[in-house]
């Protein structure tokens, strides 16, 4: 939760609740604690019913799709090295 | 000709210029009422089956199909068009006013076309509409997209008459039913035309560069109709192609890598769109009842959550004149309202429990699980985690959380979070209650959203998407926001081509130059050459005085006579002086008295 720009907030203005660090480290760990919650609620006995083989690997869809994002951003993070111009590149003559 | 023959959408086509005439509240009463009698035209004036035909120069058209496939779409192109026009009424420009509803129309007419004709009549009406809500967004630069986006459009309309004259021609007939993929120009044409408006990958990028250019509610409009028209022409078309399941799960993946670093949020909500129609035209290539009926039911609630999250950045960009996520940030502050409901349109989009997208987008999904296709499975759960990260965190985050940009911008006009409001109350009415959608559907649905093992799994990738943002953002290694381009497809025709020929056009300057100097330059050297040794000043045109002239000519005439004498025996003169009638000139003509061969022997 870097902050890039500094903290332009109006003087006089005061900080509320998401403006303290602290609390934005709460959501951080309130994500992982869902996450978890989630993941254990996959061992739950319920009724299955799984298209493909890799479905029965437990919390399978919690790991899938942490590694597909961190791949994501990663990746695209990786694209901007190529893709990435400046603002006004298609305004030039 | 009878009013059966007005399909519905017809009466907006119709009626919309009368806005043009309007002013003030009569304006904002008409932008309202025109798309409610609309709908009420649909609901009441036409029953399953309904089927309306009409010759015209000899060809049978058929103006008006009501069936279940149509029917979904004129409702949701409906329900669309009344929500934006109350997000649009604080609009002055009558323009927009026309060619929004007009444009609203068109579409709708097109999904009740039982043929090819009438498909294309609505088909260039829906471009040559709403190319005017990015026209009037008045910049230079929206007007070069919206000419860019013109042309694209035409061209998939051009491709289409290409397709339907080439059917014509081999005796296939007008009727718009399926088609399918038949290896033959006309189907293979007619689907290039379908996938230039459904966004197939690099036939996508007229809509990253038209959408976020158009004006704050010009891009609410255009995003509900122009692409969801085409996963309607495919869906009636070409249902079971199989070669659109890999088209669909690519269309799915390679937007949400733009999404997550492009900074225009309203781009972002682009590319995500274009993720989302993957799913569709996955759908329509699975072509089982399930996945037909998905497509449908994902279309119809990709329509309300997707204009719900433009019309929250349309707010944004109303209110601070930015949707850049380098420049936005802490608006929760100000704008409360305006980020809880595009919250909801984050979470519907994303396919939470409750919400309209959880129940529609995991039918396609099971519907590829169904059908055993793996990848596709493995790329859409992909997509789902993706379009989470980007659409559902991204937006939110960059707009209204994240690091505070200090702008305080007033809430959004209440005319505005009415409609937001009423995008919002439809994400979750069809996530509460599915079976108001499932009634609707083209095929009879028993599908069951809600199991406990398709919650449990779609939280678990929801949440593992949310703790990779969270993580990555925590640690500093999300990409920042930053003020950027970032090339797509259209790189191509925006940059390549033109460099390209401007390349080619100077190397021929050059080459041309060149060899015009090696040309030119010889004559003129030629030309120098030649008038520094007769021209004037030279050697030869030089002015002698007379005495020298005079000396000159005497000394020539001197010589002569020595030369003339030396070498001949006789004088000229003397010879023919006896034939006073012979002219000199005639023994000059043919044998000169100077040649020394012939003066001896004459004698």
């Amino acid at each position: 939760m870097s902050d890039p720009h500094g903290s332009p907030r109006p003087e006089g203005e005061a900080p509320d609740w998401l403006d303290d660090p602290r609390h934005r480290g709460w959501i951080f760990w309130g994500v992982v604690g869902l996450y978890v919650v989630v993941v254990l609620a996959g061992f739950l006995p319920y009724a299955r019913h799984p298209y493909f083989d890799f479905e029965s690997i437990p919390a399978f869809q919690a790991l899938y799709g942490l590694g597909c994002c961190i791949g994501l951003v990663l990746g695209a993070s990786w694209l901007r090295t190529w893709l990435m111009r400046d603002e006004d590149y298609y305004d030039g003559p | 000709m009878g009013l059966e023959l007005l399909p519905p959408g017809a009466l907006l086509v119709l009626l919309a210029p009368l806005l043009a005439l309007l002013r003030g509240r009569a304006l904002q009463v008409g932008l309202v009422a025109l798309p409610l009698l609309s709908f009420a035209h649909l609901l009441l004036g036409f029953e399953l089956g309904d089927v309306a035909t009409v010759s015209v120069y000899g060809l049978e058209l058929q103006p008006v199909r009501f069936d279940r496939l149509s029917r979904i779409w004129g409702i949701v192109f409906h329900l669309a068009a009344v929500i934006t026009a109350i997000f649009s009424l604080g609009v002055k420009d009558r323009v927009q006013h026309v060619a929004a509803l007009a444009y609203a129309g068109a579409a709708i007419c097109a999904a009740f076309a039982g043929d090819l004709v009438t498909l294309f009549v609505w088909w260039e009406l829906t471009a040559v509409t709403s190319v005017f809500l990015v026209w009037a967004s008045g910049t230079e630069e929206a007007y070069r997209a919206g000419l860019r986006y013109l042309v694209v459009q035409v061209l998939s309309g051009v491709l289409l008459l290409a397709g339907v004259l080439v059917r014509h021609h081999a005796g296939l007939g007008l009727a718009f039913g399926h088609l399918g993929l038949t290896g033959s120009a006309d189907t293979t044409l007619i689907l290039l035309a379908f996938g230039i408006k459904a966004g197939f990958p690099l036939l996508h990028p007229w809509l990253q560069d038209a959408y976020p250019k158009a004006t704050v509610t010009g891009t609410v409009w255009m995003s509900s109709f122009t692409t969801k028209l085409a996963i309607y022409a495919l869906a009636r078309g070409y249902a079971g192609t199989e070669l659109l399941i890999p088209i669909g799960a690519a269309m799915t993946l390679f937007p949400i890598f733009y999404a997550v670093i492009v900074n225009d949020l309203r781009t972002v909500l682009t590319y995500s769109l274009n993720n989302q129609l993957g799913y569709m035209v996955v759908g329509v290539g699975l072509g089982t009842e399930l996945a037909l009926n998905g497509t449908a039911a994902h279309a119809f609630a990709h329509i309300l959550y997707k204009s719900l999250l433009f019309m929250g950045m349309g707010a944004v960009l109303l209110r601070t004149g930015t949707a850049k996520g380098s420049e936005l940030g802490g608006l929760y502050k100000t704008m409360p309202r305006t980020a809880v409901l595009t919250m909801v349109g984050a979470a519907a989009i994303s396919g939470f429990p409750l919400t309209s997208g959880f129940i529609s987008k995991s039918m396609i999904v099971s519907a590829a699980g169904e059908e055993g296709w793996r990848l596709t499975y493995l790329a859409l759960l992909f997509a789902s985690a993706g379009v989470f990260h980007h659409s559902g965190i991204k937006i939110p985050y960059f707009a209204f959380f994240a690091h505070d940009s200090g702008k305080r911008p007033a809430e959004a006009p209440v005319h505005m979070q009415v409609a937001m409001a009423l995008g919002a109350a439809a994400c979750l009415i069809l996530g509460c209650m599915p079976w108001l959608l499932y009634d609707l559907l083209p095929f009879p649905s028993s599908y069951v959203p809600y199991t406990m093992d398709h919650v449990v799994t779609m939280l678990q990738l929801l949440l593992g998407s949310a703790l990779a943002f969270a993580l990555l953002n925590r640690i500093g290694a999300y990409p920042p926001e930053l003020r950027s381009t970032v090339l797509d497809v259209d790189w191509v025709w925006r940059r390549l081509l033109p460099r390209s020929l401007a390349f080619v056009g100077r190397t021929v300057g050059v080459v041309g130059a060149f060899l015009r100097g090696a040309l030119f330059g010889t004559r003129d050297r030629v030309v120098d050459w030649v008038f520094q040794r007769t021209g004037p000043g030279s050697r030869w045109a030089r002015t002698w005085d007379t005495g020298t002239s005079t000396l000159s000519v005497a000394l020539l005439l001197t010589l002569y006579a020595l030369l003339y004498f030396q070498l001949g025996d006789a004088d000229p003169l003397v010879e023919h002086g006896g034939g006073h009638g012979v002219e000199p000139s005639h023994a000059d003509d043919h044998a000169p008295p100077a040649d020394p061969g012939h003066a001896p022997s004459g004698h």
